[in-house]
């Protein structure tokens, strides 16, 4: 990280994610739709301010980044068209790759999340479900919910997808391309 | 006409809890003369971890499936899940970037072409398909209410999925309203409802989930009309602790029981509030 400290957070952004962030005139209208605003620290308007003004631990260590739901309306209605979700998941993953930040449970689900896809080639919603939960020690869904869903049939039994060669070569690519954050 | 396009059905309809969404696109298809081959040891498309923290594995997941169409001989791809749909769709959009494109052949190791992603809506919503659709319907439904909810990312964003309104859209609206479904207006049919956050973020999920059931409710919907599994199961867990009795449904179960199959055939017995009288809404 220390290289990359040099560099201003503007300049690594605008880079990893392909966005001017000077044409930003922070009208706010990203903030109006916010999904996840409910939740953050500081709002989409602000985040562009912070990167600015290169307050890099500010924005990794707080909750913005883990609470964009990536609903897409920011840069949907975005006058000025700055890839606002683009520019969120690079921060997510300068963040992922900061080994001093702690994990959080968006991160412990993402990277459960990936980790089942790099082996499977698919995700399994039932045992991605224990494993997060066993993860986080968070309770599984309740009961009445598991059992109704079981009634219908809609979780589902059989082991998992086993993927081909073609797929295990690009997850060894990916690997050796060094932006693997593990899982 | 047989209309030939590749289809990806994304790990919650494959085997998840979105099978339903599965088997009745797949019937719909096949009565409308969409001829859909399955993508063969089709990967995950990375939504939404992927593209969160790690974009050369979303590029590289998205890259290969997008070659699988390629493999089989299509210029198109359709994907039923709004959440992999938008994923491709956008990995589709990426590499259209020489810089990008020759970095996702060389994880892949493979040429790429360019594929065209569809949303499954768009492709039933063609004029010639509609053509088609109009001639074979048997059913029509009669005094049914019914809110279409696009969530996020059959619409957003608009420069990715082409989208034409991504805050007003009228798709859904227009192919249920074919089938005689009054479709109503309402305030939040492309709001978020959190559903890529039930999991790890139930404080931000929760509120966008309420906010988005109780508009819906508001306007006296009979049922929930989705295009995107997490928003399904995300809806219909919410209800489901509620002992509400709205049912959450995907378009093409009632594009399916209009086309003459059965409440069973379509997978509406297998949804979370599944007695509902869709029979008695039903007319020949």
């Amino acid at each position: 990280m220390s290289a990359v400290k040099s560099v201003s957070l503007q300049n690594e952004i605008e880079q990893k994610a392909n966005v001017n962030l000077d044409t930003c005139m922070q009208c706010g209208c990203c903030t109006g739709g916010c999904s996840g605003i409910d939740c953050m620290d500081y709002s989409p308007r602000q985040v562009i301010q912070l990167i600015k003004k290169n307050q890099r631990e500010r924005l990794l260590k707080g909750k913005t980044i883990w609470m964009c739901v990536a609903c897409h309306i920011c840069e949907d209605r975005c006058p000025a068209g700055i890839r606002i979700s683009r520019l969120m998941d690079a921060l997510r993953e300068i963040a992922i790759a900061d080994s001093s930040l702690k994990p959080n449970m968006q991160t412990v689900f993402h990277k459960t999340f990936l980790g089942q896809v790099k082996t499977f080639g698919r995700t399994h919603e039932g045992l991605l479900m224990m494993a997060y939960s066993r993860k986080t020690k968070t309770p599984l869904p309740p009961t009445k919910l598991i059992i109704d869903l079981l009634l219908r049939m809609r979780i589902g039994m059989r082991p998992p997808h086993i993927p081909g060669k073609s797929y295990r070569f690009i997850i060894k690519k990916v690997k050796e391309g060094g932006n693997v954050h593990g899982a | 006409m047989v209309l030939k396009i590749g289809y990806y059905p994304g790990c919650s309809l494959h085997e998840g809890m979105a099978k339903p969404f599965d088997t009745s696109a797949k019937l719909v298809c096949r009565k409308l003369g969409i001829g859909l081959q399955e993508l063969p040891d089709w990967n995950c498309c990375g939504a939404t971890s992927g593209h969160s923290i790690d974009h050369t594995l979303n590029l590289a997941l998205g890259a290969r499936n997008l070659n699988l169409v390629t493999k089989l001989g299509l210029h198109a791809v359709t994907a039923p899940c709004a959440a992999c749909f938008a994923n491709l769709k956008k990995t589709s959009h990426d590499l259209k970037d020489p810089a990008t494109c020759q970095m996702a052949q060389e994880l892949i190791g493979e040429q790429i072409a360019d594929v065209d992603v569809i949303h499954l809506m768009d492709v039933i919503a063609q004029p010639a398909v509609l053509e088609t659709l109009k001639g074979k319907i048997q059913n029509k439904f009669k005094n049914l209410k019914a809110v279409c909810y696009y969530g996020c990312l059959t619409v957003r964003p608009r420069f990715v999925t082409e989208a034409a309104d991504s805050e007003n859209p009228q798709t859904m609206d227009n192919l249920m309203q074919l089938l005689g479904i009054e479709t109503v207006d309402w305030s939040h049919k492309t709001e978020c409802c959190g559903g890529s956050f039930s999991i790890c973020g139930p404080e931000i999920a929760t509120i966008r989930t309420n906010e988005v059931l109780s508009q819906a409710k508001a306007t006296g919907a009979e049922a929930i009309i989705v295009a995107c599994p997490l928003c399904h199961s995300n809806l219909e867990f919410a209800l489901h602790a509620e002992s509400s009795k709205i049912p959450v449904v995907f378009f093409t179960q009632l594009l399916g029981l209009a086309l003459g199959y059965s409440v069973k055939e379509v997978g509406l017995h297998k949804m979370l509030v599944n007695n509902f009288p869709w029979i008695e809404k039903l007319t020949s």
